[in-house]
């Protein structure tokens, strides 16, 4: 009997807390995959016409991943994330949201601002040590995806997609929006296999700086991001 | 085991797992107080601390504890001075510097780390080269005498090594613009298979398990943990300190000193046909030109377009600034003018009618043979001996 007196009691106390300030943590999850399957580094793979391939890989920035709930602006994160298929813990990004935000959909962008191209040395995920950082012009790389194909006709038959690039015309950074389910966590299936096989390695097997090339395949890059429907 | 030595132990271990006390006091400016051997401050500050954490656990007392934590406290404060703040001198009369000084605040030990990794080969993947061997500072800061500069195992770079000074106002860096901002410009000579050949990474690595850098680092920011981001910034500092602003021309302008007949009438002519590209004070406009050279034979070099695409930028390249241009030769992206009188030869006679050539040029510059004599007198003017021979900018001594 005591103990729902209690527990009243404390709760009383504790709702006042639960107002404004009380987060939660929306994670949001991007998750490789080779066409259907999770997407295995350093495995020979083939793509829709038999071509093997083997991804050696993966990399790309999210930045500004914003929700939006019954049309307005719910939230902003202001980090920028560097998303390694070799490094599973990179995979998953916490949001620190409010309490009792609307959430019904989500938008981010697939690189790096403009701004923050031109603003010197970062740390954290945008330390140039992390290897997504072009030393010879300046700017970051937004998505990196490296790999063997045979029909590259390079040394040992790697292809080398670097796509980046902040000024215009060749302003890189996609931007990528989804409708989202009110609740729980959010996942994102980012389809290799559906990028290889418009980007065609064998036709193209390196792009190293910004170019309209490049922005055609960080436009592709940006089609192969979709609401996983694993269930 | 001495007390001072325990301290010493302690402080490692602090700097080993890269403990933050004051790197939020950094770049908040006070009026200097005196300051007492900041090394000797920072390994007090550990070792009280590490006493009165020893103090808080003993059982008996109660009032131990809110006496340690005033003790803690007052340490602290009296430490607020680590790392040292610095402010620029801006020389009277210059605009404000495009460098925004928020995001890495000048501190003495910061500039300090930064002069030890621009003279340390520790950079460069043979360990032979530093950023002085193409930059020496009593040339302001260029690679004297070589027309494209020497890197890694005897590599020759394609291009001329710029003197380095007043960075702290620049726009866009290298001949070619290429680099957006003091902070990255590192990464390129260091990542440049002709010049150090290595990799940011791997340099970081080798600062992490050398023996001085980690306690340098923890001088310079606070804590010993050693990234990209904080030796680009450190080098930066150094670089943004190297202001030359005390030539015979800037006393000339304060009414210090006067020119000669020769120098007055080569400014003359300078303020005629050269000061709308190299504008004073800081003899550049930052901006990109055609100024007339004919495409080299051997790299075929068309500078801002290989940036931009843009073919209406096609041979055009980083105006350089003319203070100390007496020490920068050879002249030009690729050094092909040995003198001076050779660059105002080309100004007058030499001028390439290309597509993109400058409009200030296209009507060409007329110059009598005294009035290039004068011309040169005048240039000789910015150099700024102060500047070249600053012990500050040399290699540091300990
Ligand atoms: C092998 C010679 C070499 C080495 C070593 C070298 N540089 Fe340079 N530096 C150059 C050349 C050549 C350029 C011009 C490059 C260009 O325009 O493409 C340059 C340009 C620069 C600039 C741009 C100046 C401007 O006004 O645009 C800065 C700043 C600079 N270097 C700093 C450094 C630092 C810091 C290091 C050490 C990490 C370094 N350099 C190492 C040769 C070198
Ligand atoms: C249209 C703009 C423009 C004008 C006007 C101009 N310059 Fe230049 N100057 C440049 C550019 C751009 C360069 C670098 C070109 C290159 O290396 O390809 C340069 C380079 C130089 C250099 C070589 C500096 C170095 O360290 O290598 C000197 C010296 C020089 N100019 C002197 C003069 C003089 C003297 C005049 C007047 C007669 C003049 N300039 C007029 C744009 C201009």
């Amino acid at each position: 009997m005591l103990r729902p007196v209690c527990l009243s009691v404390l709760l009383c106390f504790l709702l006042p807390c639960t107002g404004q300030d009380a987060t939660f943590i929306k994670h949001v999850g991007f998750v490789p995959v080779f066409s259907k399957e999770a997407l295995q580094l350093h495995q020979a793979v083939k793509l829709a016409d038999g071509t093997p391939v083997t991804i050696d890989r993966l990399r790309f920035y999210v930045s500004q991943i914003t929700l939006h709930g019954q049309g307005r602006t719910s939230f902003v994160d202001p980090a920028c994330h560097l998303i390694d298929a070799e490094i599973p813990s990179s995979l998953e990004v916490a949001l620190m949201v409010p309490q009792g935000i609307h959430v019904d959909s989500i938008s981010f962008l697939l690189g790096i601002d403009s701004l923050t191209n031109v603003s010197g040395a970062f740390g954290g995920d945008l330390d140039p040590t992390k290897g997504m950082y072009w030393a010879w012009n300046s700017g970051y790389i937004n998505w990196k995806l490296e790999g063997t194909c045979t029909k590259c006709e390079t040394l040992k038959n790697q292809f080398e997609f670097h796509l980046g690039g902040y000024l215009p015309p060749y302003f890189n950074a996609q931007r990528i929006g989804f409708a989202v389910p009110a609740q729980g966590p959010i996942a994102i299936d980012v389809d290799v296999a559906a990028f290889l096989e418009r980007a065609k390695p064998g036709e193209r097997c390196a792009i190293m700086s910004p170019s309209k090339e490049a922005v055609e395949l960080a436009r592709v890059a940006a089609s192969v991001f979709s609401i996983a429907d694993h269930d | 085991m001495t007390e001072r030595s325990t301290c010493n132990v302690v402080l490692k271990k602090c700097r080993a797992t890269a403990v933050r006390f004051s790197g939020h006091l950094c770049g908040i400016s006070r009026p200097s107080t005196p300051i007492l051997s900041l090394r000797f401050f920072a390994s007090w500050r550990l070792c009280g601390y590490s006493f009165i954490s020893a103090f808080q656990r003993s059982p008996f007392s109660r009032t131990k504890p809110v006496l340690a934590a005033v003790l803690l406290f007052v340490l602290i404060a009296a430490t607020t001075q680590h790392p040292e703040p610095v402010q620029l001198k801006i020389p009277a009369g210059w605009p404000a510097p495009t460098y925004d000084f928020s995001k890495n605040p000048l501190t003495k030990e910061g500039i300090a780390l930064g002069r030890k990794l621009f003279y340390d080969p520790i950079l460069s993947v043979d360990s032979i080269v530093s950023c002085s061997s193409c930059h020496l500072s009593y040339t302001a800061f260029t690679h004297v005498d070589h027309a494209v500069s020497h890197g890694i195992r005897d590599r020759i770079g394609t291009r001329n090594s710029p003197a380095l000074m007043n960075l702290a106002w620049s726009g866009l860096l290298m001949w070619d613009g290429a680099v957006n901002h003091l902070d990255v410009q590192a990464l390129a000579p260091i990542a440049h298979p002709d010049e150090m050949g290595e990799d940011i990474a791997h340099v970081v690595e080798k600062l992490r398990r050398s023996g001085r850098y980690p306690g340098l680092f923890y001088d310079a920011f606070g804590d010993a943990t050693i990234t990209g981001e904080r030796m680009l910034k450190a080098l930066s500092q150094f670089e943004l300190t190297l202001i030359s602003a005390n030539s015979k021309y800037d006393r000339a302008q304060a009414g210090l000193e006067t020119f000669t007949d020769q120098e007055a009438s080569g400014y003359r002519i300078f303020k005629a046909h050269c000061i709308a590209c190299h504008r004073p004070p800081l003899f550049t406009t930052g901006a990109f030109a055609n100024n007339g050279l004919a495409v080299d034979t051997v790299y075929h070099d068309l500078g801002r377009m290989k940036i931009t695409g843009d073919p209406t930028d096609s041979l055009k390249f980083k105006i350089p600034t003319l203070r100390n241009v007496e020490f920068s030769f050879p002249y030009m992206h690729d050094g092909r003018f040995k003198s001076l009188r050779q660059v105002i030869d080309h100004y007058a006679e030499g001028l390439v009618q290309g597509r993109t050539l400058a409009p200030e040029l296209r009507d060409g510059v007329t110059l009598s043979k005294n009035e290039r004599t004068d011309l040169v007198a005048f240039l000789l003017t910015l150099s700024d001996r102060e500047f070249c021979f600053n012990p500050d900018h040399a290699f540091p001594r300990e």
